[in-house]
C-alpha cells in the first residue's frame, strides 16, 4: 500500500482499541493492522435462554459444548487453552504457527483474535493503588483520571465494601453489583461473621468489580444471568474489545486491515515502513505511516521491536505467579442446581498482610458448573463412574479460587529473539525461572490463604500451580530504563520519536490485580500524549 | 460408517452401561464411533492393552475395576480415553442430564454414592489383579 497513514496501530486487543478510540475521537486518522480471527457464532446469543435450558433441551448441544471437532476434549497434561470452550477456540488459532515460542519453563497465552486475549477476559476490573501505579512507573493521577474515561466507555459494575480500596476506590460511575449466586452469598456472609479474624490475618473480601453491565448501556444490554459467559457474548453485556472495534469501524477516520500479521518495521527520515504477512495469502505486504503505535501485547511488541532493530539481547519479562485452589463448601453439597446465575467471578479476595495495598495477592472465586463435569472427572483420582456420581453430588458446593501474586521479574525471566523456520522467520526463546526464595514466598502466601478458607466456610482441597505463563498477565519487556529499548513517560520508545508502545511492555512492576483496566487506561493516556505532541 | 459403528456397538453399550446403567440408542453409538475416529491418536488401543480391553468388555464390573486401577497404573491409557469420550458424549445429552446434575436432593443419591465408595476398594483390587494378569508389558 502506498498511502501514507498518520497513525498505524498494531493489534486490536484492549490496548489497541482504546488507543484507537482516543485518537479517533480527536479526529486523527488511524489504520489498525490485525490478524483478527473471529468466531461469528460467539456473538450469536440465540443458542439458548440459559445454560440450564441448553443442557435440558438442546439435542445438538454436543457441538456447542465439546466442539464439532471435539476441541474441548483434552487428554493428557493440561495445555494452553485447555479450558477454552469451542466458541472461544479462535482465540488461540494459529498461534503455534505464527507466534512460536521455544521454552522449557514458560508457557504463555498469545492470540491472533480480534480483541486479542481480551476476548477471553474474565471481566475483572481493578483500579490499582497509587503505590502500585508509581511502582509500575506510571503517572498516578493521569491513570486515575483515565480509569474514569474507560469506566464510562465500557461500563463497570461493583460495590462499596472491604474490597473497594483494592479495586474501585478511583471510580466515579460504578453500576450496581452483579447479583450473587447462593454459593457466593454463603461465602460473603461467612466473611462478615469472621471479619475480625480474617482482617487480622490480612484477608479482605469484596464483591467483584466487573466490566459487566447491570444496567443497559446504549445497544448493550444488562447481564441476563444465563451462565454462559465462557461460551458467548450475549447482548454484549460483558465488555470485549471487539465491541469497541465494531464501533470504530463505523468511523470514517478509522480503517481496519484484518488478516495482517505485522513482523517488523523500518524507520526512515519522514516515515515508517511496516512489513507484514497476509495470513490469507501468505504474501508479504507493507504499509507506510508517520507514527506507529504497538499494541500486540508484551510478547508481540518485544518480537516486532527485536526483529526491527535486529536485537538478539535478552528482554526482561514479568508474569504473575498463579495458582488455583478447588474449594468445597460442605453446607452446599448435594443441593439442587441454581437456575439463574452468572459464570463470572462474584467475589474477589485480597491478601494484604502488611496492609500496604502494594504486595497484595488477589483471588477470584469462580463456580464451576458451566465448564461441565467432564473437565473435572479427568482430574479425579477415581474411576469415571464413581467420579461422575461424586462430582455431581459435590457440584453445587464447588468453587475454584484463582490466585495471582505480584511479580518483579529477575535475571532468569527473559525473552530473546532467535531465527527459525516459522512464516515470519523468527521466534521468541523464553525462560521463566523463579528463585528458591520466590518459590518459598509464593508457597507461603498460598498456604496462608488456604488455611483461612475455613473461615469462609470452604475447604481448600488442593493447591495447583500451573507452569509460568498461565496467569495471562505479562509485562515489563521494555522496562529497563538504562536501555534505549525502553519507553519514556509518554509511552514513546527511547530510540525513536515516532514509535509508541501502548501495552504493558513498559511497566516496571506487575501487581497481582488484573491489569486489564490499567492497560486500557494507559493506552488511552499514550494516545492523549500523541494528540498533545501533534498539537505542539 | 455403518460397518465401523457395528464394530463399536458392543463397547459403546458396555461403556454406557458402566457409566450410567443405561443402554444407549444407535444414534449415540454412531456419535461414539465418530468421536473415536476423530480422536484416534488418544483412543487407539495399544498392543499391550488389547487383552485387557477384551476382558474389560466382558462385564461392566471388569470395566469398572480396570478403569479404577488404570487411573493409578496408566491414567492416560487409551482404554480410559474411550470411557472418557463416552462420558463427555453422555454429559451432552438432555436425556441423561440427571446423571450429571442434581435437580432434586434425594436420599437415594446419597445411598448410591455411599455404596460406590464401599465397593471402591474391592473394585480397585480386582482391577489391579486383572492388569497384573492381562496387561502385556511386552
Amino acid at each position: 500500500m502506498d498511502e501514507l497513514f498518520d497513525n498505524i496501530i498494531i493489534g486490536s486487543g484492549l490496548t489497541g482499541v482504546h488507543a484507537a478510540q482516543t485518537l479517533v475521537e480527536a479526529n486523527k486518522k488511524v489504520l489498525m493492522l490485525d490478524v483478527g480471527y473471529t468466531n461469528k457464532k460467539i456473538n450469536e446469543s440465540e443458542v439458548s435462554n440459559s445454560f440450564l435450558d441448553l443442557r435440558k433441551n438442546n439435542t445438538a448441544q454436543k457441538d456447542f459444548i465439546l466442539g464439532k471437532n471435539l476441541e474441548s476434549i483434552h487428554w493428557g497434561d493440561l495445555k494452553v487453552g485447555a479450558q477454552l470452550t469451542p466458541s472461544r477456540q479462535h482465540i488461540i488459532k494459529d498461534v503455534e504457527k505464527y507466534l512460536p515460542i521455544e521454552s522449557s519453563s514458560f508457557k504463555p497465552y498469545q492470540s491472533l483474535a480480534a480483541g486479542g486475549l481480551g476476548a477471553a477476559w474474565g471481566a475483572g476490573a481493578y483500579c490499582l493503588s497509587s503505590k502500585e501505579l508509581s511502582k509500575m512507573g506510571l503517572n498516578t493521577s493521569e491513570i486515575q483520571d483515565a480509569y474514569n474515561t474507560i469506566e464510562q466507555r465500557i461500563g463497570i459494575s461493583g460495590y462499596i465494601d472491604d474490597g473497594s480500596p483494592y479495586c474501585n476506590a478511583a471510580l466515579n460511575h460504578i453500576l450496581p453489583p452483579v447479583q450473587m449466586d447462593n454459593q457466593s452469598e454463603l461465602i460473603y456472609n461467612n466473611y462478615k461473621t469472621n471479619i475480625k479474624s480474617l482482617n487480622r490475618n490480612g484477608i479482605f473480601l469484596g464483591r467483584s468489580n466487573l466490566a459487566a453491565l447491570t444496567q443497559d448501556m446504549g445497544e448493550r444490554k444488562k447481564l441476563s444471568y444465563r451462565e454462559m459467559s465462557f461460551y458467548d457474548d450475549h447482548h454484549a453485556s460483558v465488555y470485549r474489545s471487539w465491541m469497541t472495534l465494531e464501533e470504530l469501524k463505523k468511523n470514517k477516520v478509522f480503517q481496519y486491515e484484518p488478516l495482517t500479521l505485522v513482523t517488523h518495521f523500518k524507520e526512515f527520515n519522514d516515515h515508517i515502513e511496516v512489513y507484514a504477512i497476509s495470513t490469507n495469502s501468505n504474501k508479504n505486504i507493507q504499509f507506510k505511516c508517520k507514527r506507529l503505535i504497538l499494541c500486540p501485547g508484551v510478547l508481540g511488541t518485544t518480537k516486532i521491536l527485536a526483529r526491527s532493530y535486529q536485537c538478539f539481547d535478552r528482554f526482561p519479562i514479568m508474569c504473575n505467579p498463579y495458582s488455583y485452589i478447588p474449594c468445597l463448601s460442605l453446607r452446599r453439597i448435594g443441593l439442587p442446581i441454581e437456575k439463574n446465575k452468572t459464570a463470572l467471578s462474584q467475589l474477589f479476595l485480597y491478601h494484604d498482610p502488611e496492609n500496604t495495598n502494594v504486595d497484595v495477592s488477589v483471588g477470584a472465586f469462580y463456580s464451576y458448573r458451566s465448564l461441565m463435569l467432564f473437565r473435572l472427572i479427568k482430574e479425579s483420582p477415581l474411576g469415571f463412574r464413581t467420579s461422575i456420581a461424586l462430582m455431581r453430588y459435590l457440584l453445587s458446593g464447588i468453587s475454584v479460587l484463582g490466585l495471582h501474586h505480584s511479580e518483579e521479574g529477575g535475571p532468569e525471566k527473559y525473552l530473546q529473539l532467535t531465527k527459525d523456520n516459522s512464516p515470519s522467520g523468527f521466534k521468541l526463546k523464553a525462560e521463566y525461572i523463579h528463585t528458591q526464595n520466590e518459590i518459598k514466598s509464593i508457597a507461603k502466601r498460598n498456604k496462608a490463604i488456604k488455611s483461612k478458607l475455613s473461615k469462609l466456610g470452604l475447604i481448600g482441597l488442593k493447591t495447583i500451580t500451573p507452569e509460568s505463563g498461565a496467569s495471562i498477565h505479562y509485562a515489563g519487556s521494555l522496562s529497563n530504563s538504562q536501555n534505549e529499548m525502553s519507553i519514556n513517560e509518554n509511552g514513546q520508545l527511547i530510540r525513536s520519536k515516532n514509535i509508541f508502545i501502548a501495552d504493558g511492555s513498559g511497566f516496571k512492576f506487575l501487581p497481582a490485580k488484573g491489569l486489564s483496566l490499567t492497560l486500557m487506561a494507559n493506552a488511552h493516556n499514550v494516545a492523549k500524549k500523541i494528540i498533545e505532541i501533534d498539537s505542539k | 460408517m455403518t460397518e465401523k459403528v457395528h464394530i463399536y456397538d458392543k463397547e459403546a453399550k458396555k461403556i454406557s452401561a458402566y457409566l450410567i446403567n443405561e443402554n444407549i440408542s444407535s444414534d449415540l453409538v454412531d456419535l461414539y464411533a465418530e468421536c473415536l475416529i476423530k480422536k484416534l491418536e488418544i483412543t487407539k488401543i495399544t498392543d499391550s492393552e488389547k487383552t485387557l480391553w477384551s476382558i474389560a468388555l466382558m462385564h461392566t464390573l471388569f470395566l469398572d475395576s480396570i478403569d479404577n486401577a488404570l487411573r493409578f497404573y496408566n491414567s492416560y491409557s487409551p482404554i480410559r480415553a474411550r470411557i472418557y469420550i463416552m462420558a463427555c458424549i453422555l454429559e451432552c445429552q438432555p436425556t441423561y442430564i440427571n446423571y450429571f446434575l442434581i435437580e432434586k436432593k434425594t436420599i437415594l443419591d446419597l445411598l448410591k454414592l455411599f455404596i460406590e465408595f464401599i465397593l471402591y476398594p474391592f473394585k480397585l483390587a480386582l482391577g489391579f489383579f486383572l492388569i497384573l494378569i492381562f496387561h502385556n508389558n511386552g
